[in-house]
């Protein structure tokens, strides 16, 4: 069985869309789907059924890519400071890589398992 | 609250040069434009913004367009939208070259610079509100969303937010939606819970404060005879060219035609490959 999973996520469309072009989602894997919510008012902008689509990490750390039959979705656990940038202090900077593996392992898990 | 805008034509003459300067000018600091060629029917325009592929950004959509043919016929947003998501301002606005305003553009556009919807458009209607729209029978949504919460719109004149224009790409990686983009863009803004209102018009998306003023459109009731924004009837000069034939201050027009053949079903939009 699947397990569940929620947690945010930065996501934008593409394999590797620019930082400005990133949006903040609630994210969440249930034994059957995949679903985006926005952050503000818990509004759907995608609810796809597992099975549907792949997914794979990429470089950076917390990223993957879901790919929806040839439509790549950028997604991105890693926390950033306002504006999208990279902490500056470098062992906050590990701990925020460090934490955004662990979720991207996680989702990668529940995402990619079948039931 | 920064704004910045696309200006899409998909002919060069120097009536529309004319038309755009004086959309620069006359908008001031309000909006910054930026004018897109479209010289092909393909989703890469000629401009000096520098926008991630449409290929990818929109890949459903692409592949949906490339099936069609090209982007006539409902499928501009897989080349708008890259362009949008690239430009760095809070209110993203997309202008095609036959939309006038009688009037001067700073009137219409500070109206609206406080205003925080996330989707401003014109001739936004319910399926109920026209069964006969041609675009529904092509139109596909998930199965989260209910053919009833469907809409339509006319976007000659629009403006997104930035959070719309990212959501809009990436749902629109599902391949269940489908149809015309003027069918998508509404409905997955309004399904998705952002603010979606009509420019103005007499509609069910008109915020009271605006009924009856910006443009006079089709509504629930039918087409009107005084209509200044919809597919008919078409103007062939703009305003700047010649005032007294916009009856109307302070509206929006559209179509405005400067020596270019009308849309039509037929012969969709035919491009100048010179």
């Amino acid at each position: 069985m699947t397990a569940p999973f929620a947690a945010a996520a930065w996501v934008a469309s593409g394999q590797s869309p620019r930082a400005a072009a990133r949006q903040r989602y609630h994210l969440r894997v249930t034994p059957q789907r995949l679903q985006l919510r926005r952050t503000e008012t818990s509004g759907t902008v995608l609810d796809v059924a597992l099975g549907t689509f792949s997914a794979r990490a990429i470089g950076a750390a917390g990223a993957c890519v879901v790919d929806l039959q040839g439509a790549p979705l950028c997604i991105d656990f890693t926390e950033y400071d306002a504006g999208g940038a990279v902490a500056r202090a470098p062992l906050r900077r590990a701990a925020r890589a460090l934490r955004g593996r662990r979720a991207r392992r996680a989702f990668l898990s529940a995402a990619t398992s079948r039931p | 609250m920064t704004a910045a805008g696309i200006f899409l034509t998909h002919r060069r003459s120097p009536r529309i040069r004319r038309h755009f300067r004086r959309l620069v000018e006359e908008s001031g600091s309000l909006v910054d434009w930026h004018f897109v060629y479209s010289h092909d029917t393909g989703a890469r325009p000629t401009t000096s913004l520098v926008a991630d592929d449409p290929a990818e950004v929109l890949a459903t959509r692409h592949a949906a367009m490339e099936r069609n043919g090209g982007v006539q016929g409902g499928y501009v947003d897989t080349l708008l939208l890259p362009l949008l998501r690239s430009l760095a301002a809070d209110q993203l606005w997309a202008i095609e070259y036959d939309v006038d305003y009688a009037g001067r553009w700073s009137d219409l556009f500070d109206q609206f610079a406080d205003n925080d919807a996330d989707l401003l458009t014109t001739t936004l209607l319910r399926r109920r509100d026209q069964e006969q729209w041609p675009w529904w029978a092509s139109a596909g949504s998930p199965s989260w969303v209910a053919e009833e919460q469907w809409l339509r719109s006319l976007n000659p004149l629009m403006r997104l937010s930035r959070p719309l224009v990212n959501a809009y790409c990436v749902a629109m990686a599902d391949p269940a939606w489908r149809g015309h983009y003027e069918f998508t863009l509404p409905t997955l803004a309004s399904v998705s819970g952002f603010v979606v209102e009509d420019l103005g018009g007499d509609g069910p998306f008109t915020p009271d404060a605006r009924r009856g003023r910006i443009y006079v459109g089709r509504t629930p009731a039918g087409r009107p005879d005084d209509q200044t924004f919809g597919f008919r009837p078409v103007r062939r000069r703009y305003f700047h060219e010649r005032p007294e034939a916009f009856s109307r201050a302070g509206l929006v027009y559209h179509p405005v035609k400067p020596g270019v053949p009308a849309w039509t079903r037929e012969t969709m939009n035919v491009r100048d490959t010179t």
